[in-house]
């Protein structure tokens, strides 16, 4: 749906710096609603639900003409609202050549959970990433890997340092924390796991390698904690 | 680097026994205690809830969380 801003919000989206040029990305929940939803204001003052018929509206937009729009728009205010960053918000993104060739990812392919399970041969070696070193899907107490944990390869954790290719990009993680240690795991053979090529999320092209341990691994697989 | 919240030990033991969607965090729905709900909002290290900017928003305003699973919490748009 297209809507106007109240004069209130107008003047608050205006305190606010803008997400891109002429628009700001929000979350924000309706002072008749209770849960929130995602917009993109435009000039401070025509707002557009940022859902699947975005790109309807937009086109309405062009079609019929700004003032138009705005014109027979309803007005709309929200309980409370905050900005997002673009980063935060996923475009369709294709991994360049470049980083191809010169950082060692890989393009296309799918997500770990996307590809059948698979064993490993009790020989190789998957390396956990973390800002954390209190990372709470280790269970240090049994050395292993809990249930449901993301982890990459060793062989791709030393592409990602042999290329000095920045981790947050190259695995696509939503937080911009520095990467400080690395957990070796080396899961038994009967541990099931699932791998693929890391998809572009958060503003960050992906494609290293990922891997998926649906039921975590077997006590005694955790075998050293290193800074990254 | 974007403002984070550091949850409960309620909601960090909940979360740390509930799948990642990728490597060190989750995508969660934040019940507020006014009964709103924050939907698709990230968490880091199963401990941290990643804030917007610009969002004021405190340990005591949270009533419930709940993962979300096979998201990424990002929606395409083109």
């Amino acid at each position: 749906m297209l809507y106007e801003a109240f004069s209130t919000l107008k003047q608050k989206l205006l305190d606010l710096p803008e997400s891109g040029m002429g628009y700001q990305i929000i979350d924000a929940i309706p002072e008749n609603k209770y849960v929130s939803s995602r917009y993109i204001v435009y000039n401070s003052e025509l707002i557009i639900d940022l859902d699947s018929q975005f790109k309807e509206y937009r086109n309405q937009i062009i079609k019929e003409g700004y003032s138009r729009i705005k014109s027979k728009a309803n007005l709309l205010g929200f309980k409370q609202f905050s900005l997002v960053l673009k980063s935060s918000v996923t475009e369709v993104r294709y991994l360049s050549e470049s980083l191809e060739k010169d950082k060692g990812r890989y393009r296309g392919g799918k997500g770990a959970k996307d590809n059948p399970k698979e064993y490993p041969d009790g020989k190789e070696i998957f390396v956990r990433l973390s800002a954390y070193e209190n990372d709470f899907r280790i269970d240090f107490e049994n050395k292993k890997l809990k249930k449901g944990s993301y982890t990459t390869t060793l062989a791709d954790y030393f592409t990602c340092k042999k290329y000095a290719d920045d981790p947050v990009d190259r695995y696509a993680l939503p937080n911009d924390e520095e990467i400080k240690w690395a957990f070796h795991i080396q899961p038994k053979s009967y541990d099931s796991l699932q791998r693929g090529i890391v998809q572009p999320a958060f503003g960050h092209d992906g494609g290293g390698i990922e891997t998926y341990f649906e039921n975590g691994t077997s006590s005694g697989t955790f075998i050293k904690k290193t800074e990254y | 680097m974007k403002p984070k919240l550091e949850l409960s030990k309620k909601f960090i033991n909940y979360l740390i026994d509930k799948p990642e969607n990728g490597m060190g965090y989750q995508v969660v729905n934040v019940r507020l205690r006014g009964g709103e709900v924050l939907l698709k909002r990230i968490v880091v290290n199963s401990q941290y809830l990643i804030l917007n900017e610009s969002e004021e928003l405190v340990i005591e305003d949270i009533e419930d969380i709940e993962i979300t699973e096979n998201t990424t919490g990002n929606t395409r748009y083109s």
